[in-house]
């Protein structure tokens, strides 16, 4: 049922080689240090979705064009930028499989990259007058740190309820995901209903995406053992918060001080995430995902059938349904 | 915490002919750092408590005053070049996790390094997002791309000091990146503010370079002579990596004893022979005379101005820069 990535692309294949190369042109830089770093990370960039989102999305309101490139090109690099700095604040050695920029060359360096990778994206779309790129996702990008402090605020009182869990991963995955839509869109026409409705398209589409992610911490690794990370970080999603909900008052205090105080061990994990799936937390936010993707379907569905409309409906698959 | 002396103005004598701006400056600053995320609020407080002497609005504010009139585009200059200034001063907190910063408790002991990262892209963006919000486009290329400067500067810093580099030009080209970008920025930001004239911004530009040169050297230059604090010689010598007093000591010496010496400024206990090793070889005279160079330097450029109220009041900020006690 889900196609691959190579069938999505289909209707972008040549544009995705030129945003390649513009992407790579970008990552270049005078200073060795840096040089080498980017290198390290162009070698391990992931799926690249985003990118793809904003061609697609410009391709399905009129033509890809040299704005396009460019907004995919900042999009990526305020993603590859926030991804640098999440890992530093999540203290995280790893990303994909890899060891992650703090893990190889520390906090100092990694945060320095970060701030690199923020400004030489902004430096770019100003020296192109990309201003209305640049409004699109600027706001973006303040949600996503927004989202992030909330659910750091969180993290220590541990008392997050349904509607700030949605709040959060609004800000911090849906936003860039729909200013990317977004700007992809704006780049091929000036309809701004049309520009709204693709932006809202891209926030439903991220906010699957997340709890898609989310429920991935329940379920088992590579060797089948659980994963439980997000209880090991205090990040508190939406099948635990679905299960509390639904525990009994003692239930209720044993899990949270599990969360709060034995979140380093692994026994204790597991005892969560057992509760997690006995509750039936995981049916819960499998639903509400479904929710999410079946209005960005019909979102879809507003425009006439066509080849880049069967591939953002196939990419919207991809993500919802990866296993990864 | 300002020390004033006979020959050097005071910096609020410095600040006079722009005391008006400066407070409505602090004002709008303080609702600019306003958020509705309440940690967000929590934290900018202490940042908004604990600032400093803010130098940049004074360099910002004067330089426009030279060029012209001092209007709304003045006060998107300072505050986009303070909130970034803000910025990366937060992230360094968490590079360095260092446990004081500016005699407050720094950010990292309060909140830790994962707040400190979230904040600082926070007041980077903040700031972006002013310059947008007002279409200030000039001033948000001049100063992002200071920012850029400055965190090419951090990483050439770092190579440098894992491979014991102590080539002159490669200090100058990281000072100038690291330490007198985001001044030589605030300058043609705030001349940018005012005129139109490409030649008076960069001369403002050159400028602010040149006193961010200067600055940087003067603090270098507290770490070998005694100043009367009961901070002991040399003791920042291991973060500050290899400065230019040492620069030059290092280049007159042989082999063995180069060697010697970088092995010594990692070791506590022989931090002192390192600071006697470069009295001896007279990198604190020549130091002090490269600083007074571009001191040179940058009040030849205020000279080539037309004489006002903020042409001296930047003069005697420039001596204030060399002359001042820490």
């Amino acid at each position: 049922m889900i196609k691959s990535l190579e069938t999505i692309k289909q209707p972008i294949r040549e544009e995705l080689r030129v945003f390649e190369k513009m992407f790579q042109n970008a990552m270049e830089s005078p200073v060795p240090l840096l040089e080498k770093i980017n290198n390290y990370i162009f070698e391990r960039k992931g799926k690249q979705l985003r990118p793809m989102f904003t061609l697609l999305c410009a391709q399905l309101c009129g033509e890809i064009n040299n704005g396009t490139y460019h907004a995919a090109t900042f999009v990526e690099l305020l993603h590859t930028a926030t991804l640098i700095h999440d890992d530093v604040v999540d203290d995280a050695n790893e990303r994909r499989g890899s060891a992650s920029v703090n893990g190889l060359w520390k906090n100092k360096v990694a945060v320095t990259v970060g701030d690199y990778w923020f400004t030489q994206a902004l430096i770019i779309s100003l020296k192109h007058k990309q201003y209305q790129l640049l409004e699109i996702v600027s706001h973006a990008v303040k949600a996503l740190i927004e989202g992030e402090l909330l659910q750091s605020e969180k993290a220590r009182k541990l008392d997050i309820e349904e509607d700030i869990y949605f709040e959060i991963i609004r800000q911090k995955t849906a936003s860039l995901i729909a200013a990317g839509c977004a700007a992809g869109a704006a780049s091929a026409t000036e309809d701004l209903k049309l520009i709204e409705k693709i932006r809202l398209f891209g926030e439903k589409i991220g906010i699957a995406f997340q709890i898609r992610d989310d429920l991935f911490d329940y379920g088992t690794d590579d060797v089948g053992k659980p994963l439980g990370i997000d209880i090991k970080e205090k990040k508190m999603t939406l099948p635990l918060i679905f299960a509390l909900n639904n525990a009994t008052r003692s239930d209720k205090r044993r899990i949270i001080n599990i969360v709060k105080k034995h979140n380093e061990i692994p026994e204790k994990v597991n005892e969560v995430i057992e509760f997690v799936r006995g509750s039936g937390g995981l049916e819960y936010a499998e639903k509400a995902m479904l929710k999410y993707r079946t209005d960005a379907f019909s979102i879809l569905h507003s425009f006439p059938s066509s080849p880049t409309r069967e591939s953002l409906e196939d990419l919207v698959n991809f993500s919802t349904d990866r296993k990864k | 915490m300002v020390q004033s002396s006979r020959q050097v103005r005071s910096i609020k004598t410095i600040k006079r002919p722009i005391e008006k701006e400066l407070k409505t400056f602090e004002q709008r600053f303080r609702e600019d750092m306003r958020s509705h995320v309440p940690l967000l609020d929590k934290i900018t407080y202490y940042i908004v408590q604990r600032k400093g002497k803010q130098v940049r609005p004074m360099f910002v504010f004067l330089c426009a005053k030279i060029c012209g009139e001092i209007h709304d585009a003045s006060y998107h200059a300072a505050s986009l070049v303070e909130l970034l200034h803000t910025a990366t001063l937060v992230h360094d907190d968490v590079v360095d996790d260092s446990n004081e910063s500016q005699g407050f408790f720094s950010l990292n002991a309060i909140w830790k390094n994962k707040i400190a990262v979230l904040v600082g892209d926070y007041l980077l963006q903040k700031g972006f997002l002013i310059a947008l919000k007002n279409k200030r486009f000039e001033l948000l290329e001049i100063v992002a791309e200071a920012v850029k400067e400055m965190s090419e500067g951090k990483l050439l810093f770092i190579s440098r000091v894992r491979k014991f580099d102590f080539d002159e030009k490669n200090y100058l080209e990281i000072v100038r990146k690291k330490t007198a970008s985001l001044i030589s920025a605030a300058c043609s930001a705030g001349a940018t503010s005012t005129t139109e004239d490409t030649e008076v911004i960069r001369k403002m530009k050159f400028f602010g370079e040149k006193i961010g040169i200067a600055f940087q050297i003067r603090d270098e230059l507290f770490d070998f002579v005694s100043n009367g604090t009961s901070k002991p010689l040399g003791i920042d010598l291991k973060e500050k990596g290899i400065s230019l007093p040492l620069v030059f000591a290092l280049n007159q010496a042989s082999d063995s004893e180069q060697r010697k010496m970088i092995n010594h400024i990692n070791n506590d206990e022989k931090l002192k022979e390192v600071v006697a090793f470069v009295k001896a070889s007279g990198g604190i005279e020549y130091a002090q005379k490269v600083m007074q160079k571009y001191r040179q330097e940058a009040s030849e450029i205020l000279q080539s101005l037309p004489a006002s109220d903020a042409r001296k009041s930047l003069e005697d900020l420039v001596d204030y820069v060399i002359e001042r006690k820490r």
